[in-house]
């Protein structure tokens, strides 16, 4: 009798400990997985607006519709190379004097968060890119569908999104842009609100400062 | 008894072999996790190598100091990137397009981009440039159809109605515009370009052959540049006109008076003409060629016409209709203005 107890006893121990490591490598495994998603989400939301800062003629913080935008006059010459509807490439207008490049004004970028519509002013944690050649407010033809959305589906390139702040500093030629994402730890692995726990969450906010084009010439 | 103790050994096993599922799916998760930073990093690494090695081609190929097109390898850092430059002044002037490639333990990275030929900050760029304050009166018209044109001055620059700029307008002080017609970007408080003092005994030690004459002045009726970029060295006042021919440079090391037409046989020559004193032409209606950099006061009287070439002067004064067409050779051929031994660029 004694016996059988202390058989159970340890296979009872046995089965819990092992139990118990795999609920928690399991946790670890989303921890994990959360932290992977919310760092590759943020650095490529802040990629892609460096790039399009640190390839401006200028950028400014404007309002539309009571929605907070950020907004940069790109070259006169300006392409998107792969498709994912950054103009990451640009060519000069002509040379001055001096050998500098001279790029003329193109296409006004804007940023902006919005619901699944786009339309600015609503409110909505989907990061929505504009361009329209004026500087008016966009409108729903002015949105670029490749970068909210993967090509050919409806799955978001920053789904984890919870704000993106752009913000002056001392140097009138360089903005800040802060981007905060969170990720539920769970199973569904959705996104989560910067309100959510961080025990059952990964938060991450990063920033980046950088300078406009322009600032070179 | 055995039966429970082999169902807890077959539920270890599982539970084992569960958890070596997920510790690989975790491994494997931290590799990609590492390798997406390790080829974000290198891309920035490939970026800034880009821009350091297009840049530092460019101002080579602006000093002459490399041949286009050709392939150069130019080390930035640890970096060292391939760098394929073509002269792309068909497309626009004054350009280049390069194409670079770059490999980064083991990976390749690619770029392409047209970037302006980067050359030292020289007057000599400019149709028209000037030392002093300048109030640009009269008919004065710079360049045509938009271009050939550029206006650059040192001090407070303002234009009147009847200045026509074909080109950009600059001044390192104030700037007033008013009516004039500026093609290009007008702007004041530019950085300065230094206004270059050339030293007469640079020239007279390079130079083919030396004249002087103290009584009578040196009078040159045309000159004949037998040797490419040949320097006459003038040792006090010279007067001249007529046909110029070949590539060279006249130093005159006094002041130069302009007494009748200055031409050039071919299209292809070119004279830098640089006179430590004055420069005035003497009567109305003169045509003149020539990069002309002028020590003291260039004076000009009724229509005088600079055909082909640059003035570079400490004070400019216009007599009524005045206009220059801009050589753009040196502008757009790397080195040139270091051959023609241009005051600031040579030596």
């Amino acid at each position: 009798m004694i016996e059988m107890l202390l058989v159970i006893a340890m296979t009872s121990l046995i089965v819990g400990t092992v139990g118990a490591v795999y609920i928690y490598t399991a946790e670890r495994l989303r921890y994990g997985y959360a932290d992977y998603r919310t760092q590759r989400e943020a650095e490529y939301g802040l990629d892609v607006v460096d790039s399009t800062i640190s390839r401006a003629q200028t950028c400014v913080l404007t309002a539309a519709n009571g929605a907070s935008c950020l907004k940069c006059t790109m070259p006169a010459s300006c392409s998107d190379n792969n498709g994912d509807g950054i103009l990451d490439a640009c060519q000069p207008a002509s040379i001055n004097r001096r050998s500098y490049e001279r790029w003329g004004n193109g296409y006004r970028v804007w940023f902006f968060l919005s619901d699944t519509t786009g339309a600015v002013g609503n409110a909505g944690s989907t990061l929505w890119m504009a361009k329209r050649l004026d500087d008016l407010a966009p409108t729903a033809g002015d949105l670029v569908q490749s970068f909210t959305y993967y090509p050919g589906n409806t799955k978001l390139r920053i789904g984890l999104i919870q704000s993106l702040t752009p913000s002056t500093t001392s140097n009138s030629n360089q903005l800040t842009a802060v981007i905060k994402v969170g990720a539920y730890a769970n199973q569904s692995g959705g996104p989560a609100p910067s309100s959510a726990s961080t025990s059952t969450s990964y938060q991450l906010s990063i920033s980046r400062s950088p300078y406009m084009h322009g600032w070179r010439q | 008894m055995k039966g429970r103790r082999g169902s807890a050994v077959i539920f270890v096993m599982v539970m084992l072999m569960f958890m070596t599922t997920i510790v690989m799916a975790y491994s494997s998760l931290g590799i990609a996790a590492r390798e997406a930073e390790t080829r974000r990093e290198q891309a920035v690494i490939a970026r800034l190598a880009f821009d350091g090695a297009t840049l530092k081609a460019s101002y080579d190929c602006g000093l002459g100091n490399i041949s286009y097109p050709s392939t150069q390898s130019v080390p930035v850092g640890a970096t060292t990137c391939s760098v394929t430059i073509a002269d792309n002044s068909a497309s626009m002037s004054h350009s280049l397009s390069m194409t670079t490639s770059a490999s980064i333990r083991g990976r390749t990275f690619n770029d392409s981009r047209v970037i302006g030929l980067k050359m030292p900050l020289s007057p000599f760029y400019y149709c028209l440039a000037m030392n002093a304050a300048t109030n640009l009166g009269g008919s004065v018209t710079l360049g045509s159809g938009g271009s050939n044109g550029d206006l650059y001055d040192v001090g407070a620059l303002t234009l009147n109605n009847n200045v026509t700029v074909n080109g950009d307008c600059e001044s390192s002080s104030t700037f007033s515009k008013n009516s004039a017609t500026v093609t290009g970007t007008a702007i004041g408080s530019t950085n300065p370009i230094p206004f270059p003092v050339p030293v007469a005994a640079n020239y007279s030690a390079v130079a083919s052959s030396s004249l002087l004459n103290i009584l009578l002045g040196i009078i040159l009726s045309g000159e004949t540049f037998t040797t490419p970029y040949m320097v006459i060295y003038c040792g006090n006042d010279t007067t001249m006109s007529g046909i110029f021919s070949g590539k060279g440079v006249l130093f005159v090391n006094g002041n130069v008076t302009i007494s009748g037409n200055m031409t050039y046989l071919l299209p292809t020559d070119e004279v830098a003409i640089i006179a430590t004193g004055n420069v005035t032409v003497q009567n109305s209606n003169t045509s003149i060629v020539g990069y002309w950099y002028c020590g003291g006061t260039f004076t000009t009287q009724s229509n005088t016409n600079l055909t082909r070439g640059s003035i570079v002067t400490n004070t400019f004064s216009p007599g009524s209709n005045f206009s220059a067409t801009y050589d753009p050779t040196i502008w757009t051929t790397g080195g040139e203005a270091e051959r023609l031994k241009l005051p600031g660029v040579w030596p």
